[in-house]
């Protein structure tokens, strides 16, 4: 079983949830932006969360299935058609073979996810089937889709057509928003930030800038004051990482964010929050932040992973 | 213009019988892999032939709170179009509206096109996709089921009829496609069983999925339950076109004649050389058959099952015929119990649609074993014979190479009132083959011999050249002719038309006691 590219979409890339343990080496997570999207995917079509699915960028390919495919379409609503029925996302789908998968209009967020019973199957790279763009490795060459690719499928032990039809409940699909609140935990380096620009950053209304890409968001809006120099002696970066340089304008660090850097962090967007980042439009949505407590953001967290439990 | 009110309130209720279900369910049909009921008969008739019958129908039901959910039309959509413009009806059940359970009005509105197809004579076309009873309307839904059961009997013979099992028909429900002539089912999406996997589980114990208990490759190749295994919805709708194309309106008419740019007198110099020079080595019959009938087309039914037996229809200078054929290939064209049951069915079916048959032997004789007496090939086998017995339909015979023992009297013989028996030069018609007989007649002779061995190979070279041939029983007039391989197509098609106003009867009775 595969998925044959008709047309590849803007941006199509294998991801999964990250390569872990190599950023000593200076190799970037990558993975899905949107984790909850790709998890919710991979438990409709009953995979393990952590197996590999297409990340779709906003214009979605379309895809042929050389055989009979179990998929599922989560995150952004890109209009998803199978054999040219309409079909609503965050729903288990049954594709016969040469059935053909196709996007159109954008309704909300920027990223869909496309899981397929089986997960898609291409070689793993130090632990992961992520593409890394930058760095030319994972998924299918370390490059985007192209027109012609036959992306591996693996076995499923189940007959497909019994999980068809599930949905993810719909009052746990999250809520993308064009200007959505994103929730921030100080730090680590607020300390390096004046009253004023912690107040400016806390209160002002910032674009995601279009050149932000999986690397990180850069984001246009109320200069953030520094008390003294935009520079410290580099650490790690997590993901959510809000970098603030010299330009006094916030970067948050996303997917494939470098391993260490160099500016001051202002605060770390909360892990149950880079979803709705991750979803929001270049050079089109707005943010706002708000602090909370660790706790809290722990608190957000652990709800958010329920949810996917009711899946299950 | 503004509209009148009325006949806006009837668009608003048109629109609405449409959609079933709801739209919400409309999806989950279609992430089923399923097309919704109305969906199936656009594509299954001639485009815009539509014309559907009790759209405002609703259920009559009351308690468990479905007195508030009702939907127009309920649980199916039924109405008649037509199929290469030829008049068909057909019911669709709608997965969308209560699992497409059969209530007590979906039962009325399959009866009320029934009834219609039966006064009007022309085929009535299902299309199963129901979860079952209408448990809310009990003994009413029962009652719904008799009703059709009572209407696919009477039909039987009368017009023809087709099921497609486009989802789930399980226990009961499973009765009337069984009593139809033709069942479809889809892989992957359908099943038919009478108890389902759980309930199984809970009796013998037996752990089985849905797909290995009661999946389109399960009957189409295990039980015989299904004709076709089609790919998909759509293959499965263009093969009861398809299938439609062979058969006639009903019982009085004849099956449509299509003509065809394939030469009448075409030879076929391969066929001279298909049979192989060993008694022993098998050939394809299913080539013997594409090279005799018109461009090459042949519609096998029951491809899985039984595979040592060929039945399907074809065309031959334009006449639809039924095809038995024996299969080299598979058990050397042995009959055995489900051959046996194949070929009975389909030679009644053709019997009952004046659908000339045309037999292609090669049949080594019935199966040895224990297996097979036990489980009763004695009265299965009687089933195939009562068929061709009792068909007063056209019958011509061709025989290829073995007409052995009781299967020759069977296979459509000049002694059960068949009409043409052509054989072809390398027929060999005797009560068995040489070895048997020889070992059988000569037995002392042979364990006498100086040399056993050498003695038998005479005997049966000897046996052969004497016995192994169609000239003992031409000479009797067994055999009508013997003919030339090559020429088998217009020896037919010349056959078939002399036969065109063959009349033939059986004698009055209520019915035969065929050996069930």
């Amino acid at each position: 079983m595969a998925l044959e590219v008709l047309e590849p979409g803007l941006l199509t890339t294998v991801q999964d949830l990250g390569r872990y343990g190599y950023e000593r080496y200076g190799v970037p997570v990558s993975g899905a932006m949107d984790q909850f999207a790709l998890r919710a995917a991979n438990l409709l079509v009953g995979n393990p969360p952590h197996a590999a699915a297409l990340e779709i960028t906003l214009a979605g390919p379309t895809l042929r299935a050389t055989d009979k495919c179990l998929i599922a379409v989560t995150g952004a609503d890109l209009s998803l058609r199978v054999n040219d029925w309409e079909m609503p996302p965050w729903m288990a789908i049954f594709v016969r073979q040469g059935w053909t998968i196709t996007f159109g209009d954008r309704k909300s967020g920027c990223r869909a996810y496309l899981a397929v019973a089986g997960g898609i199957d291409v070689m793993p790279i130090m632990g992961s089937r992520s593409t890394y763009l930058s760095g030319g490795f994972g998924g299918v060459e370390g490059r985007a889709l192209r027109q012609g690719d036959v992306i591996p499928v693996g076995v499923v032990p189940f007959h497909l057509p019994e999980r068809a039809g599930r949905s993810f409940p719909s009052n746990l699909v999250p809520d993308y928003s064009d200007a959505p609140e994103i929730h921030v935990v100080l730090g680590p380096q607020d300390d390096y930030f004046t009253d004023e620009g912690m107040a400016t950053f806390l209160s002002g209304e910032y674009q995601v800038g279009p050149t932000s890409d999986r690397m990180g968001y850069r984001l246009q809006g109320p200069e953030i004051a520094h008390k003294g120099r935009a520079d410290i002696i580099s650490d790690g970066i997590p993901l959510g990482a809000v970098q603030v340089p010299a330009d006094r304008q916030p970067i948050v660090m996303m997917a494939d964010r470098q391993t260490t850097g160099g500016y001051p962090k202002i605060a770390t967007v909360i892990s149950a929050d880079i979803p709705l980042l991750a979803q929001c439009l270049p050079g089109q949505s707005t943010v706002r932040f708000e602090a909370i407590g660790v706790e809290e953001a722990q608190s957000r967290y652990r709800r958010m992973m329920k949810a996917l439990e009711e899946v299950r | 213009m503004p509209v009148d009110p009325r006949i806006e309130r009837l668009h608003r209720m048109r629109e609405q019988a449409r959609l079933g279900g709801g739209q919400a369910r409309i999806d989950r049909q279609h992430a089923k892999g399923k097309m919704t009921a109305r969906e199936r008969v656009e594509k299954l008739l001639d485009p815009g032939s539509f014309r559907e019958l009790d759209m405002f129908v609703t259920h009559r039901a009351v308690g468990f709170g479905v007195e508030k959910q009702k939907y127009l039309g309920d649980s199916v959509v039924t109405g008649w179009g037509t199929i290469n413009g030829r008049l068909v009806y057909v019911f669709s059940q709608d997965f969308t509206v209560f699992g497409g359970s059969l209530s007590e009005v979906h039962a009325e509105k399959v009866c009320k096109i029934m009834d219609l197809a039966m006064k009007n004579g022309a085929p009535v076309i299902g299309l199963n996709d129901s979860g079952g009873a209408r448990i809310q309307e009990g003994v009413v839904s029962l009652a719904g089921y008799a009703y059709i059961f009572l209407r696919n009997v009477l039909a039987s013979g009368v017009i023809p009829q087709i099921s497609a099992i486009l989802g789930p028909c399980a226990g009961g429900a499973v009765y009337s496609p069984a009593m139809t002539d033709f069942i479809l089912m889809t892989k992957d999406t359908s099943h038919m069983f009478i108890t389902g996997p759980e309930v199984i589980k809970a009796v013998t114990r037996e752990e089985v999925t849905f797909e290995e208990l009661g999946g389109a490759m399960t009957h189409a190749s295990k039980s015989g339950v299904a004709h076709f295994a089609a790919e998909n919805e759509e293959h499965c709708l263009a093969l009861i076109r398809q299938l439609l194309s062979y058969i006639p309106q009903n019982n009085l008419e004849d099956p449509p004649f299509v003509p065809t740019a394939d030469p009448e007198d075409r030879m076929d110099e391969e066929l001279i050389t298909i049979i192989p020079d060993s008694p022993t080595k098998a050939y394809d019959m299913k080539e013997v058959i594409r090279r005799v009938v018109d461009d090459g087309q042949f519609l096998e039914v029951h491809e899985h099952w039984a595979q040592n037996i060929i039945v399907g229809f074809a065309r031959l200078g334009g006449f639809s015929v039924g095809i038995v054929a024996q299969q080299p290939l598979v058990l050397a064209g042995v009959l055995d119990i489900n051959a046996s049951r194949k070929g009975a069915r389909f030679v009644r079916f053709c019997d009952a649609f004046n659908i000339p048959l045309v037999t292609f032997v090669d049949v080594p004789g019935f199966l040895p074993g224990v297996d097979q007496e036990h489980n009763g090939i004695i009265l299965n086998g009687a089933k195939l014979l009562w068929a061709y017995c009792e068909a007063t339909v056209p019958k011509v015979t061709i025989i290829t190479r073995k007409a052995y023992g009781g299967a020759y009297d069977v296979m459509s013989s000049k002694h059960i009132r068949g009409d043409i028996s052509y054989a072809w030069p390398t027929a060999e018609i005797a009560v068995m083959g040489p070895e048997g007989a020889v070992n059988i007649v000569f037995r002392k002779q042979i364990a006498a011999a100086e040399d056993p061995e050498a003695e038998r190979a005479r005997l049966v070279q000897e046996y052969r050249e004497q016995f192994a041939n169609p000239y003992i029983a031409a000479a009797r007039g067994y055999i009508d002719d013997v003919i030339e391989p090559q020429e088998t197509r217009p020896r037919l098609i010349e056959a078939l038309r002399m036969l065109q106003n063959k009349r033939d009867a059986n004698p009055p009775k209520k019915h035969g006691n065929i050996p069930l």
